[in-house]
């Protein structure tokens, strides 16, 4: 019996392995189609296109990281930081709030979860969003402008983590808890929490990767260089490459040979990607870990 | 203060005395995130009546007057509203239906390496499509696909013995393209959150199952798919709501905005891209946004009431 | 190096040389300055205060005021911006009384930025809305009219306007001025051929400058230079998102009427009739030629999609020229010829310039400097180029040609910002020794001999917003597609039509020609 049994799963094995490697490669290829072209000539990319084996090797584009690092070493930390301190709060203040609508018997959570469903499909629009931040929050070129508008919570994960505690979290614990006396505060943080660390690794991987890549609000709430992020950065030179291309018969002044090139723009690419795959081990952990609720059950 | 004009409903009210109190901290824990929501989101929502507004910011942006439903005209004066919305929905629909599909198929068979390395390498490496941007994307595949440059034109078609491709002048490849990249690019992620699912199952389900000798298949079959119905139907009810939004990098800078393409790759988005390009006109911008956010609406509570239908404690609100 | 500096220090053709004018800009432009604001101040008895505050000395003796000044980049906003910032308030608040601050923001940035800043109350008192829309502007009560605030503070401006540049005439809507125009190196229009010298010495053609050439004598160019090399594109053309015509670049003259060429245009100089560019029968030939020459393999077949830019093609050797305009050109590659191939004009073309919003609490001060844009060169200078020594070094005096220091190139100087946006810029110094102020003063002398019938006349498109938008989304499916050649003309130009029409473009003509008409009665 148990023979055939692992017979079975071998074969599973077999096949999730042979699946896996085929997507690992077809994300892998350009993957490395995109290093590759960073490392070629420009000219010669223009005119033959990225080889996954430049013909033409080049260093320009990283030498040109180099010589701009004040800038881009800058934003590098800027990233870091608004992803760090962004992920951290935006997990706390959206656990603590499904938290509390996940209270079966919680008067109001219709209403209120409705209402938060409800800013998931209406938005006022930029100008008064941008009105409340810089007039009277005050928000502009500082490193909140880049952390809170929009990105801090959004109705999607408060209904993905909030249904996590309604379906995963076994109320009797916390009822066990509570009849020795534990308040809701204790609870959340010694059993709760926990008990969640799937669902707050996806949610914060889902947070940090949105704060990455984010660069919207530095458009918005940033024009000091000094707050930069990574992604504004390289947003803004392909930007201002296409805007320039498009117009270069009515910018006629312009010298576009010190305009980045194509290959300068694939380079930051690969370095702006590095440090976030460097980070996602960490939010694996916790899927592994998984929880063993059986064991708490028992 | 009306509980003690009669005393015999006592009992309620003082139920309900303690309910309350016992619920202060639970109204504690909220109070950053439904403050946050109140200033991010409630109070900019004003900003929608701007799509009814003729907006003249000497005025301020509240009190310009009133224009009805000018805003939404220029949505109708195209013609061709037919063909973004037709667009729009079925490739909604068609990311939906194989993105759910794809992304627990792969949930449960990374849930399968045994090998806990292998399991790590494999999920960071499919993540890795989901960290480039569009824009990045968009280089890639015209690699790929260019005329004069592109790989497959260069090197796969002549080696197979055939003519070359020009992929961006011809319509039939264009649904099957933005599919692949859609997904390629959105699995390692969606999968993740499946896989949080799967993994939140508990293990004594399993092994009661394996001690009745249910094989691999009938574990998942009759274990992991049920367990995983709160979340696809979540899933599903949330994605019902951007039914009438896209991808704007997708269809705008993948195909290289490609005017031959257009019958197969205008959005509701592009076209208000194109449309309100270089003019900068919030009033109409507003009114195209207005219309999306109705239908979500309209579409999330018609896919929760079917779900209540079917099946009540799956239903989201 | 030495060719790295030689292109550079070959750039940015259209900044005018002093031309001898650094005499001439500095004191001369201070004493009109005074007068100007003397002789406003006679005639308008309310505005009497700002008069006494300036003595003839031209040293300002009043309250400094504050401007703030958007300040217009590519993505890199200068490290030296703080330097020169310091060494411009230098000037101007000994001169004028201001003291600017510079607001860094990038051109793409700036069409979402701008609006959102005024529309939050957010001050800023002078403003480059560059290659915005300006009616939007206008219909959307951004931005002040500017009629009086020239009057009373910017003779300079007034000056440059009754010498017949129209960089405020230009910028009218509903008989008010929006904006003002900087003056670049050469005024008018015209369109030419821009492409390697080398083919065409190949190619048995002696390149004349004041020669016209046809379309066919073009094609005949580019057949020669396609036997000769089977692997290179005569022609770019990269038409990616490109939204606006180049028919004007190749096969004639058209006047958009200070609106966008799809709304309705004049053709040629004589025409007082507004007509649908797509519709005519030149625009019809223009485009058979490009169908014919995509179809000999002249153009790049990647015209439509490529991320390449025309320049960036050319300098790699994939193709071999492109149309522009026949203003003289920045030096992007060693030996470049310019065939004629339209006659040179002046039309009503697209408006824009310096705008002050109505958030500017300075909107006086910020009138004075932006006067003094156009006036005093020192100030051109700096705000262009940035400081002497630091970021240039005069080359040749005699033809006020500058270049990088030694050891400074683009990537590592602290200020080379090329968008230069700023006055008039006659009155600063160049950076290309091949296109002289003399040459530009002789092409703009002939654009102003040669004027379309529209000239003065901008179209408010106010009350066609819509199908406006409509067209704009048409044009932006079709245009580059026909514009590159790529594809069949019998089924995909009429089809463009048809569109157009839907969208209501024949209404929109009518208006524009509605206007147009009223405008002319009141010559």
């Amino acid at each position: 019996m148990g023979g055939i049994l692992s017979k079975q799963e071998k074969r599973m094995q077999l096949l999730a392995h042979i699946v896996m490697i085929f997507l690992s490669v077809l994300a892998l290829v350009p993957f490395w189609l995109l290093i590759a072209a960073s490392f070629s000539d420009s000219n010669y990319a223009v005119a033959e296109g990225y080889r996954f084996i430049p013909k033409v090797f080049s260093l320009d584009a990283y030498q040109y990281i180099l010589q701009q690092w004040n800038q881009i070493g800058r934003a590098y930390l800027v990233t870091l930081t608004v992803t760090a301190v962004g992920t951290v709060s935006s997990i706390l203040i959206v656990s603590l709030l499904s938290y509390g609508l996940s209270q079966k018997d919680l008067p109001g959570r219709r209403v209120i979860f409705g209402l938060i469903l409800f800013t998931m499909l209406f938005s006022g629009g930029i100008v008064p969003q941008y009105m409340i931040y810089n007039n009277y929050l005050h928000l502009k070129n500082t490193i909140w402008g880049l952390i809170v508008p929009n990105l801090l919570l959004n109705g999607f994960t408060v209904v993905l983590v909030r249904n996590y505690f309604q379906q995963s979290i076994p109320p009797e614990l916390s009822e066990a808890m509570e009849i020795d006396g534990a308040g809701p505060f204790y609870i959340f943080f010694r059993l709760v929490m926990p008990l969640s660390t799937p669902i707050l690794a996806t949610v914060g991987l889902m947070e940090a990767v949105t704060y990455w890549n984010d660069w919207n609000n530095g458009l918005y709430y940033i024009t000091d260089n000094k707050l930069y992020s990574m992604q504004q950065l390289l947003n803004e030179m392909n930007n201002n490459v296409m805007f320039m291309s498009n117009n270069a018969s009515q910018l006629q002044g312009v010298d576009v040979n010190a305009l980045p090139t194509a290959t300068m723009r694939l380079a930051i690419a690969v370095i702006a990607i590095l440090p976030i795959i460097c980070m996602y081990p960490f939010f694996q952990k916790y899927f592994a870990k998984g929880i063993t609720m059986g064991a708490v059950k028992g | 203060m009306t509980h003690t004009k009669t005393g015999k409903t006592d009992p309620v009210p003082y139920k309900k005395k303690i309910r309350w109190k016992r619920m202060v901290p639970f109204y504690l824990m909220m109070t950053p995130g439904l403050l946050y929501f109140l200033i991010n989101n409630y109070l900019p929502m004003a900003g929608i009546t701007v799509a009814f507004r003729k907006v003249n910011y000497k005025l301020g942006l509240f009190k310009s007057p009133w224009c009805g439903f000018d805003n939404f005209e220029f949505l109708f004066a195209s013609g061709q509203l037919g063909t973004m919305i037709r667009n729009t929905i079925l490739y909604n629909l068609v990311f939906i239906i194989l993105g759910t599909t794809l992304a627990i198929t792969v949930a449960i068979l990374l849930n399968e390496v045994r090998s806990k390395i292998a399991s790590r390498f494999y999920q960071t490496i499919i993540l890795l499509p989901y960290l480039m941007s569009m824009v990045v994307v968009s280089y890639l595949v015209y690699a790929f696909l260019s005329g004069e440059t592109g790989y497959i034109n260069k090197a796969v078609l002549p080696a197979l013995g055939l003519k070359p491709i020009s992929f961006y002048q011809e319509k039939a490849y264009w649904p099957f393209i933005l599919v692949f990249v859609n997904q390629w690019k959105g699995i390692g992620f969606s999968m993740i959150i499946y896989l949080a699912a799967i993994v939140g199952i508990s293990n004594d389900f399993y092994e009661a199952a394996r001690v009745d000798g249910a094989s691999r298949w009938q574990q998942i079959r009759c274990i992991t798919l049920p367990s995983l119905k709160p979340t696809v139907i979540t899933m599903f009810i949330l994605s019902v709501s951007k039914m009438f939004y896209s991808d704007f990098g997708l269809f705008y800078q993948v195909p290289k905005n490609s005017g031959i393409l257009y019958p197969v790759t205008q959005t509701i988005d592009t076209y208000v891209y194109n449309a309100l390009m270089n003019q900068n006109n919030p009033g109409m911008s507003a009114a195209a946004g207005f219309i999306q956010a109705i239908v979500g609406c309209v579409l999330v509570v018609a896919a929760n009431a079917l779900i209540r239908k079917i099946s009540r404690e799956d239903a989201i609100f | 190096m030495k060719k790295k500096i030689a292109v550079f220090a070959a750039l940015a053709m259209l900044i005018g040389s002093l031309a001898g004018c650094t005499s001439a800009g500095g004191p001369d432009a201070q004493e009109s300055t005074a007068q100007g604001v003397t002789t406003q101040a006679g005639t308008d008895g309310e505005k009497t205060t700002a008069a006494p505050e300036e003595t003839t000395q031209g040293e300002w003796t009043g309250e400094v005021d504050h401007v703030i000044m958007t300040y217009l980049t590519l993505g890199n906003t200068p490290a030296d911006l703080q330097a020169v910032q310091d060494a411009v308030n230098e000037i101007t608040a000994k001169k004028i009384g201001v003291e600017v601050e510079f607001k860094a923001i990038s051109a793409y940035d700036a069409f979402s930025q701008f609006p959102t800043w005024i529309a939050t109350g957010e001050t800023v008192d002078l403003m480059f809305p560059l290659l915005q829309d300006l009616n939007t502007y206008v219909s959307q009560g951004l931005i002040e009219p500017l009629d009086s605030l020239i009057a009373e503070n910017a003779p300079d401006i007034q000056q440059l306007t009754q010498e017949g540049f129209q960089i405020t005439t230009n910028n009218m809507i509903d008989g008010e001025t929006w904006a003002v125009s900087q003056v670049p190196n050469v005024f008018g229009m015209g369109g030419s051929y821009l492409i390697r010298s080398e083919y065409v010495k190949e190619a048995g053609i002696t390149h004349d400058p004041k020669k016209i050439y046809t379309l066919d004598e073009l094609t005949d160019l580019f057949a020669k230079m396609k036997e000769l090399h089977p692997d290179l594109y005569p022609c770019g053309l990269v038409s990616a998102n490109r939204t606006t015509s180049e028919f004007n670049y190749a096969n004639g003259i058209y006047d958009p009427l200070g609106a966008k060429a799809f709304t309705g245009v004049l053709m040629g100089t004589d025409s007082t009739q507004v007509v649908n560019l797509f519709e005519t029968e030149e625009y019809k030939e223009y485009l058979q030629y490009l169908r014919k020459w995509y179809e000999a393999g002249y153009i790049y077949p990647d015209a439509t999609t490529t991320d390449a830019t025309n320049v960036s093609l050319l300098n790699s050797g994939v193709t071999a020229g492109y149309f522009m305009a026949s203003a003289p050109v920045q030096k992007i590659y060693e030996d470049l010829d310019q065939l004629r191939l339209t006659e040179i004009y002046l039309g009503a073309q697209g408006a824009g310039g310096w705008v002050i919003p109505i958030t500017s609490k300075e909107p006086e001060a910020a009138m004075r400097f932006l006067n003094l844009m156009y006036a005093d060169s020192d100030l051109a200078n700096l705000i262009q180029w940035g400081i002497e020594g630091k970021h240039y070094v005069v080359v040749d005096e005699s033809i006020n040609l500058i270049g990088f220091p030694e050891g400074v190139d683009a990537g590592t100087s602290g200020y080379y910002n090329t968008l230069g946006l700023y006055g008039d810029f006659r009155k600063s110094f160049i950076w290309n020794e091949a296109w002289t102020q003399d040459k530009n003063d002789a092409y703009t002398a002939e654009a102003m001999a040669n004027p379309t019938q529209g000239v003065g006349f901008v179209y408010n498109p106010e009350s066609q917003s819509t199908r406006i938008t409509a067209i704009q989304a048409v044009v932006a499916q079709y245009l580059p597609s026909l514009e590159s050649g790529s594809v069949d003309l019998d089924t995909y130009y009429p089809e463009f039509i048809d569109a157009l029409k839907a969208a209501g473009v024949d209404e929109v003509i009518a208006d524009k020609q509605q206007q147009f008409d009223e405008w002319r009665a009141k010559q």
